[in-house]
């Protein structure tokens, strides 16, 4: 999906005037009159963040905040206000906005903010996205292939897995050949190199 | 199950009873006596079947041993025995101990008692037994009797029930109270066994020597039952738990002959003992056979003891009436009526006396009512002397009266002048002075102001004269009166002069304000005999001078307020520009911040080299900016306190203008405005600003005052030369008591609120001669204003119309 920056302002001007510059360093935006519009297209999982204006009709920003949160907790936010006090700011901070910027502001840290918002974001969503990934492929194996995997990060040759574990040697090459495939590797130092990732992701590596 | 059994036994009693006595009804009947014919009754308590045998037997014996006489048995119950005894019907009787000592009376004799036999041992008394479950071991004694039922015959069954009642009496017991229960089976004392063995009842009473012989016939399993509160007598091997009584008496009753009893007697004694047994079964030495024979009578005190302790026949209680059982039974009510009877009697004595002293009383009553009489004529006449006297008086008042009425006319005219809201100080003033004038029946009146009190007062140079009524030409003449009779004027108090050589009249008083003499009061005329300067005349003119001296305080303190009244306009105009600064913050905020995000763009696209778009960008920064430019322009032009300006403005434009200045504000409340009004333009005169702040500061009130998704109704109406403007909102209304406050400087509904936006309104409007109105309608209030149409549109609209 493309990343995209989500504007939020009830004012027409405010709105399209950030679209434009957004425009000139080549950010994809879409723009909400209010939050309500903003939630009804919204969904959890999506690219890119949302910049917010407080003062707004109906739905202000910082409930706007709270609702968009609960809907995704990592989704970027950044609040921007014309008025800004302290309180209002750590509120915010501390109900996890990425940023509270006052108004006017300095384009060039907006712009800032806006990629690294963007940037975090969609690192922490591939990071997400392979932990996912490793978690469904180490929840393939079997007990005993657990075991074996075990075994063989321990750097344990197949007659002693065998011996430890009681069964015959050509049963642990069947059950490493198993696990290999299921894992879709190919040499054993592939196979230390994804377990340590998902030792790394505290994905639950053989005992 | 207990219910039924007992209708049942009760119902077979019913039928013993009836089969009884049809019997001997038939008996009666059929055999009548005959002159070699002896009956002998039977009291039919005990039925068993050996009973019977044993009487027949020994009936037969004594036929067989007096052969002259024929002897019929004749089984009755007690009611049948009764009837046929008191009709002579019977010779003999076979019956309880007990029924004998009822007939003793009557003169019946026991000539034989029956005799029984066990272990051995011949008996002529037995007793009474109380039966239970063996398994019942709390039934020991008396102690925990009342959770039991108990069971017998008949209340009327000597060899059971009777013998256990006194028994029981003699423990301190009431058969018929102490038991949870007590029934009758009316049916054979084996029945009352094999309830007991049922479960049926708790206790049972049967005759002694019924236990022995139901096991030795094998209809009773020994040791089931056990004999409850057991007694032991000696030489009596049967099971009891009662005393001894004499057994069955055999009886000559009253009319038999006495040579035949006799011959009965010693048959009897000499009959063959134990007649039934020895053909039925041997004798053994446990056996019991409870009809061994007869012989001589038997002592009856024991059984006379126990009819009397239960106070049975012979021995029932008289029904003879008794004093003290009187006394005891109805005490109470004998008192109850005693007690009536002597208040009846205390209250006639009490009326009778009553009715006599009421006798008296009337009769001292004519009297005092004679006198009474006398006494109303004296007093009339008495009365009609002060009443001539009265009239008199009332003469003389009605002449006071009409000085009095004439001084509240006057007085009531001050009222209404001082009162009167459309007359200016000055025209007030002339009017009091012309009333006052007539009232004195003066020719003119001067006022003078009195320009330094600090000086001598007797120089007229200087006093001033301000204000005058009347003739002028009597001012020298007041003059020349004051400087030659008042050289020293005392302030308090009125200085009256007449001169009889020019025939004039002078009152004079000086008026004083903040206790200075600062004006001074002259009415001259001349002397006119019938007119008089009366005290009520003088305290109004004290009065009019202090009326005149607090009107000059008033307008003093007027014109201070309306000084400060003007200084505060400029200061809530700052106030009420701090309470929008945040709100204008924001809205100068967006259209700064869209310039900035456009000439950005701008700058980042200049790189690139896209002229077409960075026109675009540049034209939309300088829109933004000139948004920016309007909010503060807006701003500027309420700050500014110009001088007030008459000039000719669109009032549609201004109130849109201020409509804008307002419009964040009404977002955050969620309220919409509205103008309402049919021309685009509509020019008045008067001063701009000064309006625009006036409708602002009523509009912000009106949001202030809606509730949430509210909205405020602005309305221009044109009416002649005349524009009216209404603000209306929907809210709570203003409250009655507060209606009058509102206006009043620093009064504020809201917590924040200098209370003032409401009192610079009034006085602005004012200053545009026109009312600032106030009113609750159905839904909230709304505030009125007129403000007048300039001179080109009003005709301008005049000529439509006319058109």
């Amino acid at each position: 999906m493309e990343i995209c920056v989500y504007v939020v302002d009830d004012d027409q001007q405010v709105r399209e005037s950030l679209q434009w510059l957004l425009d000139s360093v080549n950010i994809t935006t879409q723009l909400f009159k209010s939050g309500q519009a903003f939630l009804d297209t919204f969904s959890a999982g999506l690219p890119g963040c949302v910049i917010l204006d407080v003062r707004m009709p109906d739905i202000n920003g910082m409930d706007l905040h709270r609702l968009i949160k609960k809907v995704d907790q990592h989704f970027p936010v950044i609040i921007v206000t014309g008025h800004a006090d302290v309180p209002m700011a750590l509120r915010a901070m501390k109900e996890g906005a990425f940023d509270f910027i006052e108004k006017p502001y300095n384009d060039q840290h907006l712009l800032e903010r806006i990629q690294v918002a963007i940037q975090q974001h969609s690192a922490a969503q591939k990071e997400q996205k392979k932990h996912k990934t490793l978690t469904t492929l180490f929840s393939q194996l079997s007990k005993r292939e657990k075991q074996v995997l075990d075994g063989v990060l321990q750097g344990k040759s197949n007659n002693s897995i065998a011996e430890m574990l009681y069964i015959s040697v050509k049963t642990i090459e069947v059950h490493r050949a198993n696990l290999m495939s299921k894992l879709n590797v190919k040499t054993v130092s592939e196979l230390v190199r994804l377990a340590i990732e998902a030792d790394h992701d505290r994905i639950t590596p053989p005992q | 199950m207990t219910l039924t059994l007992n209708l049942h036994i009760k119902c077979s009693a019913k039928m013993y009873a009836l089969a009884f006595m049809f019997m001997c009804s038939l008996i009666i009947a059929s055999t009548p006596v005959q002159a070699d014919s002896i009956s002998v009754g039977v009291l039919n308590e005990r039925v068993a079947d050996s009973d019977i045998r044993f009487w027949t037997s020994t009936v037969n014996y004594l036929s067989k041993q007096i052969p002259e006489h024929q002897f019929n048995i004749k089984p009755m119950g007690y009611e049948c025995l009764t009837n046929a005894i008191n009709k002579n019907q019977l010779q003999f009787l076979i019956t309880s101990p007990a029924h004998l000592v009822a007939l003793q009376s009557s003169g019946a004799r026991s000539i034989a008692t029956l005799q029984t036999q066990s272990q051995g041992q011949t008996r002529d008394t037995f007793g009474a037994v109380m039966i239970s479950l063996e398994q019942r071991i709390d039934l020991n004694d008396f102690s925990n009797i009342k959770d039991q039922s108990i069971i017998a015959r008949t209340p009327f069954e000597f060899g059971g029930f009777q013998i256990i009642k006194r028994e029981l009496l003699l423990s301190g017991v009431s058969i018929e109270n102490d038991f949870l229960e007590l029934r009758f089976t009316n049916g054979s004392q084996e029945n009352i066994v094999n309830s007991i063995l049922n479960e049926d009842a708790d206790i049972g009473i049967i005759r002694s020597g019924l236990l022995e012989r139901m096991i030795e016939e094998g209809t009773l399993p020994a040791h089931k039952i056990k004999v409850f509160h057991k007694k032991n007598t000696k030489n009596y091997p049967l099971l009891h738990s009662s005393s001894l009584y004499a057994e069955w008496q055999f009886i000559r009753l009253n009319e038999t002959d006495i040579a035949l009893a006799r011959q009965v007697s010693i048959a009897l004694k000499n009959m063959p003992k134990a007649i039934l047994s020895s053909t039925s079964m041997s004798i053994q030495q446990e056996h019991y056979e409870p009809h061994y024979g007869w012989t001589h009578p038997t002592d009856l005190a024991t059984v006379s003891g126990l009819l009397r302790a239960l106070k049975l026949p012979p021995y029932e209680p008289s029904i003879k009436i008794s004093f003290n059982r009187l006394i005891d039974e109805y005490g109470l009510v004998i008192v109850l009526i005693a007690v009536l009877f002597i208040t009846l009697a205390l209250s006639i004595l009490r009326f009778s006396h009553i009715n006599k002293k009421l006798h008296l009383s009337q009769k001292e009553l004519a009297k005092h009512r004679d006198n009474l009489e006398e006494k109303v004529k004296k007093r009339t006449q008495e009365l009609s002397q002060v009443n001539q006297a009265l009239e008199e008086d009332i003469k003389a008042r009605e002449s006071v009266e009409f000085t009095l009425r004439r001084s509240r006319s006057v007085l009531q005219g001050f009222y209404e002048i001082s009162m009167a809201s459309n007359y200016s100080h000055s025209d007030k003033l002339e009017q009091l002075l012309s009333l006052a004038r007539i009232h004195f029946q003066m020719n003119s009146t001067f006022l003078y102001k009195v320009d330094n009190p600090h000086r001598q007062l007797d120089t007229p140079s200087t006093w001033i004269l301000q204000s005058f009524d009347g003739d002028p030409s009597y001012e020298k003449e007041a003059v020349r009166c004051i400087q030659t009779n008042l050289l020293n004027p005392v302030y308090e108090q009125i200085q009256t002069y007449e001169n009889n050589q020019c025939n004039k009249r002078l009152h004079s008083l000086m008026i004083k304000v903040d206790n200075q003499p600062h004006r001074m009061l002259v009415f001259i005329g001349d002397l006119i005999s019938e007119s008089k300067f009366t005290d009520v005349d003088q305290e109004l003119l004290q009065l009019m001078t202090q009326w005149i001296g607090s009107a000059i305080e008033r307008q003093a303190i007027e014109q201070e307020s309306e000084i400060y009244r003007s200084q505060l306009g400029k200061v809530t105009r700052l106030f009420t520009v701090g309470g929008m600064a945040s709100g204008l913050a924001h809205e100068i905020n967006q259209p700064l911040t869209a310039a900035v995000n456009y000439i950005s763009g701008c700058l980042r696209r200049l790189k690139e080299d896209k002229p077409a778009q960075i026109e675009v960008g540049l034209t939309r920064s300088l829109e933004s900016l000139n948004r920016a430019t309007d909010i503060i322009r807006h701003l500027r032009e309420f700050v500014q306190t110009g001088v007030p300006r008459t000039e000719k403005f669109d009032l549609v434009t201004s109130i849109n203008q201020v409509l804008d200045l307002l419009s964040s504000e009404a977002r955050q409340n969620q309220t919409l405005l509205n103008l309402r009004t049919i021309q685009t333009s509509i020019n008045v005169t008067g001063d701009p600003v000064q309006i625009e702040q006036v409708i602002l500061n009523l509009v912000r009130n009106a949001i202030e005052a809606s509730a949430t998704k509210g909205h405020v109704n602005i309305s221009l109406d044109v009416l002649e030369s005349k524009v009216q403007i209404t603000v209306r909102d929907i809210g709570s209304g203003i409250q009655d008591e507060e209606m009058e406050a509102i206006f009043n400087a620093f009064h504020s509904s809201k917590p924040q609120g200098m209370g003032l936006g409401l009192a610079i309104c009034r006085s602005i409007v004012e200053a545009h001669s026109s009312h600032l109105k106030v009113q609750n309608n159905d839904l909230g209030c709304q505030f009125m204003f007129k403000l007048p149409l300039a001179q080109n549109d009003f005709n301008e609209m005049h000529a439509r119309e006319i058109r």
